[in-house]
């Protein structure tokens, strides 16, 4: 059994779960960061899905961090998920500052 | 089949950790921090990195790598960050008219700025000489003069609010903890200066009254107005730079102190304006004793009937937040509840709910 189980084991684990796999490493956060983006800015919680299947601490933790930066009145709450201390002290920049997260005034819109 | 979810999550990896990079300590330096950022891969990480190089530029006193960092974050809100930041850090480096040039370009954060910076200001700002008091009050308008003129800076509603922020923060300097308390160098201080003065003033009389903590004297009032009145200098052990704080009170949503006028207190605090000298006097020092941890409720209550609204409730606001030594100050305030005085009712009303007077210090909710 395990001659077809195994197999069909390890592409279930790892289909779906990030298919950002071409291109150099930056190249592939950057592919993860445009769909988690994409959907977060959409109000789709499927991001929160992409985010957990990312493969490591420090992915998920850029991706967090550079959704924070795109929207900092989610910034809060996705610091407080930072895995790892060197995330979680760069965050500080985000949810230390709580004014960050007041709407900006007419006019005032972001370019970046 | 234990070995499987080891052989799972192998599978998975893809030699990750280019991340790296952009989790990497900053130097120090904040010039080989701003080159360090442009190697950043990414932009929203490009962009924390630029503001955290310039508020390290910032920090000493660096205007013009201040002015570079901050022109390399994109327009927006983490541009106004960057303002804001650099606000903060111009005068905590001891450039408070550097620091509100940038808080006027922090747009929608610019209130906050003004305030942080201001209290962001190192003690030794408003430590000045002089041969007695009216020349020290002088060498202090001598600092505030480049600062109130970069208040001009700011938007128009801000200005005056921010002007006057800092003519607090920099007579507070002058005299919290300074051990000395005298009265004709705030009564020197020019016209626009005088509230702020007298406030700070207040402030290190009061601590004088009781440099050791515990209850302040019953006719706490009583001896500060008349050390006013007789230009009477007070003396006593000063505070180390760090120990210059005390209580104070975020402006809290009192519907009946809503619009009208107000001057700064101590950090973001405020207090009502009196409708002359002796009424504006008055009110500086019950917040004064209020600034006091240990000032006890009874202080306040006297003040409660006084005819001048303005005292009236200042007294009440205070009185519901302080501490009684042996007043019952919940029976007080059930009583105040039915005061025909409408703002003192309120207050009354409100102390019951909170019961502020049951947690420690300076710990309001």
């Amino acid at each position: 059994m395990t001659r077809w189980l195994l197999p069909a084991l390890l592409t279930c684990a790892c289909h779906g779960r990030d298919d950002c796999a071409t291109g150099d490493a930056v190249d592939r956060e950057n592919c993860r960061f445009e769909k988690a983006s994409a959907l977060f800015s959409a109000g789709d919680d499927a991001w929160r899905a992409q985010l957990e299947g990312l493969p490591g601490a420090h992915s998920r933790d850029l991706l967090r961090l550079r959704l924070a930066v795109l929207d900092p009145q989610q910034g809060p709450a996705l610091c407080r998920q930072m895995e790892t201390p060197a995330a979680q002290d760069r965050c500080r920049q985000v949810a230390g500052r709580p004014h960050l997260a007041s709407p900006p005034r007419p006019g005032e819109g972001d370019a970046q | 089949m234990n070995g499987w979810p080891l052989l799972l999550a192998l599978s998975c990896q893809r030699g990750e950790e280019p991340t790296a990079v952009s989790m990497a300590e900053l130097p120090e330096d904040p010039r080989e921090a701003l080159t360090a950022c442009a190697a950043e891969p990414f932009e929203e990480l490009r962009v924390l990195c630029r503001i955290e190089a310039a508020a390290r530029a910032a920090h000493k006193a660096d205007e013009a790598l201040t002015e570079e960092a901050c022109g390399q974050v994109p327009e927006g809100t983490w541009r106004q960050e960057c303002h804001f930041r650099a606000g903060e850090e111009l005068a905590r480096a001891g450039q408070p008219a550097a620091g509100l040039a940038h808080c006027a370009r922090s747009g929608r954060f610019s209130r906050f700025c003004v305030t942080h910076a201001a209290w962001a200001i190192p003690v030794e700002l408003g430590l000045v000489g002089g041969e007695d008091g009216p020349e020290r009050a002088a060498a202090l308008h001598a600092r505030l003069e480049p600062v109130v003129a970069a208040a001009g800076g700011l938007e128009p509603d801000l200005r005056q609010e921010a002007a006057d922020t800092f003519r607090m923060s920099l007579w507070y300097m002058a005299n919290l903890g300074t051990g000395r308390a005298d009265p004709t160098m705030a009564q020197g201080a020019a016209s626009e200066e005088i509230p702020a003065a007298r406030s700070a003033w207040a402030l290190e009389a009061v601590r004088l009254l009781a440099p050791d903590g515990g209850p302040l004297p019953a006719d706490a009032v009583a001896r500060l107005q008349a050390a006013w009145r007789d230009g009477l200098v007070t003396e006593g052990p000063p505070l180390p730079p760090e120990r210059r704080h005390g209580r104070f009170e975020p402006p809290a949503p009192v519907p009946c102190e809503r619009g009208l006028p107000w001057h700064p207190l101590y950090g973001g605090g405020r207090r009502l304006r009196g409708a002359d000298a002796d009424e504006d006097l008055l009110i500086a020092i019950l917040e004064a004793l209020w600034f006091q941890p240990d000032a006890q409720a009874e202080l306040f209550l006297p003040w409660v009937g006084d005819p001048r609204d303005h005292v009236r409730w200042t007294a009440a606001r205070l009185l519901r937040l302080a501490a009684p030594l042996t007043l019952d100050l919940a029976a007080t305030l059930r009583e105040l509840r039915a005061d025909p005085d409408a703002c003192v009712a309120w207050n009354a009303k409100r102390g019951l709910e909170q019961r502020a007077w049951e947690r420690p210090h300076g710990k309001q909710p």
